[in-house]
């Protein structure tokens, strides 16, 4: 992956520790992924959350297995051995410049994509397959402005190239930060460059403002 | 005789110290805490990837499949036998399969033998729950590491010798906590619940555990 300069923000330590104990299920797992590609301290933090995991997993009170465990491992492994399976070929990324774990999700690159726009903001939802969350690229015009919104639910967004900003600050590729309902924000993309991010939401977003008080009953999640 | 050997009743537990055909591995009681050799189960790993080496394979079987059916039984939402040795099998599956992927400068083999562990966990689970997520599991929790991020066995070996001797001092509502978090996969809000205990102060002592783990760096 191309030369970054490392992330400002990042997922907090329980979102963390979540992740590497494999208990932050759903779709929140995407984002924190994605961050993980761009920022060297949190792999290596995830890597060390991991080693808790590995240490208190040898300390359990071992279970005997069924009698004939081994037994059926071994034929499943005889059956491997006498007929490989056939090696998967390599994916030639559509996009080599998105991250790794998001070529699945995108397997024709960008454009063949459906995007719908609002404002100077286009948005594709992604089939991840959470049912309770909605996953999304958002991509912003150089310069555009976002409508005002605050959040029913938790938001995570990740940028994945460009950079927005908004009152807490500007944000720039691999930057992670999550949204409670009590935050209202105005993203405005940088001047010079369009900005990509994959956003999950948990709940509908609340436009603030007169067309934003319009809007809202049209705004709906869709989990895919 | 401990119900493990039982188990394989042709790799007797004494199995391992009459090595002297086996001179490559060495004396499971003569392993101490930290030393410079290499772990014992990282050596039957390799042996595995290197010459498919099935007595090297028996011997991680023996020791690692009953750690595996216990991490199963103590996953919340999954205390059916049934799915326990299902994840024993597809773990222990995936150990032969994939052990040539395995790097030792990475990880030792227990922690990487947890990861496959975790991974089928919630593999497993979204299949219970018939949730059909589109990034496969492995990819989800594949965070990688660049090479020169890489360190060695020593290394790893000092931050698994770290992490062992913190946890055993970890005053035991914190240890609780952690183990509640990664063992059974439960959420703070579900831990909260069950030990009745309000979530900040769970939080707090997740925080404070991982701060003596030193596990997380300065921020």
């Amino acid at each position: 992956m191309n030369a970054r300069t490392a992330p400002c923000f990042h997922p907090d330590q329980f979102m963390l520790s979540d992740y590497a104990a494999g208990s932050l299920q759903g779709a929140f797992a995407l984002p924190l992924a994605v961050h993980l590609e761009y920022c060297e301290q949190c792999r290596t933090e995830t890597g060390q959350l991991q080693e808790v995991g590995a240490r208190l997993f040898e300390e359990l009170d071992p279970v005997p297995v069924s009698d004939d465990a081994f037994e059926q491992v071994l034929r499943q492994i005889d059956s491997v051995e006498a007929h490989p399976l056939p090696v998967a070929p390599d994916i030639t990324p559509a996009d080599p410049s998105l991250p790794r774990v998001l070529q699945s999700l995108i397997p024709s690159g960008l454009d063949a994509l459906q995007w719908k726009r609002i404002g100077s903001l286009r948005s594709s939802r992604l089939r991840f397959g959470d049912p309770a969350r909605e996953v999304a690229l958002q991509h912003i015009s150089a310069g555009g402005k976002i409508l005002e919104h605050g959040h029913r639910g938790a938001e995570v967004t990740v940028v994945i190239n460009g950079s927005f900003s908004d009152h807490d600050g500007c944000y720039r590729a691999g930057d992670f930060l999550v949204r409670g309902p009590e935050d209202i924000h105005r993203p405005v993309a940088a001047q010079d460059a369009d900005c990509l991010c994959l956003a999950v939401l948990e709940a509908p977003i609340r436009l603030e403002g007169w067309v934003g008080r319009l809007a809202n009953p049209f705004m709906k999640i869709h989990p895919r | 005789m401990s119900p493990r050997a039982s188990v394989l009743p042709f790799v007797p537990r004494s199995g391992l110290q009459s090595a002297a055909r086996r001179p490559s591995l060495p004396d499971m009681n003569q392993v101490v805490a930290f030393d410079r050799e290499t772990d014992p189960w990282t050596i039957r790993l390799q042996a595995v990837a290197r010459e498919r080496d099935r007595q090297a394979y028996a011997e991680l079987f023996r020791h690692f499949a009953p750690l595996l059916k216990s991490f199963a039984l103590s996953t919340s939402g999954m205390s059916s036998n049934a799915l326990a040795e299902e994840l024993v099998q597809e773990v222990m599956l995936k150990i032969w399969n994939r052990a040539a992927t395995f790097d030792s400068a990475k990880a030792s083999a227990t922690t990487w033998i947890y990861t496959l562990a975790r991974n089928c966990r919630i593999d497993l689970l979204r299949r219970k729950f018939r949730v059909h997520e589109e990034v496969d599991v492995d990819e989800l929790w594949d965070f990688g590491t660049d090479p020169e991020e890489l360190h060695d066995e020593l290394y790893q070996k000092r931050i698994e010798v770290d992490v062992r001797e913190s946890l055993r001092a970890l005053p035991s509502e914190q240890r609780q906590i952690i183990a509640k978090v990664y063992m059974e996969g439960k959420s703070h809000s579900e831990v909260a619940e069950e030990l009745n205990l309000p979530l900040g102060t769970v939080k707090s002592r997740i925080r404070l555990a991982m701060s003596k783990l030193k596990v997380l760096l300065q921020r």
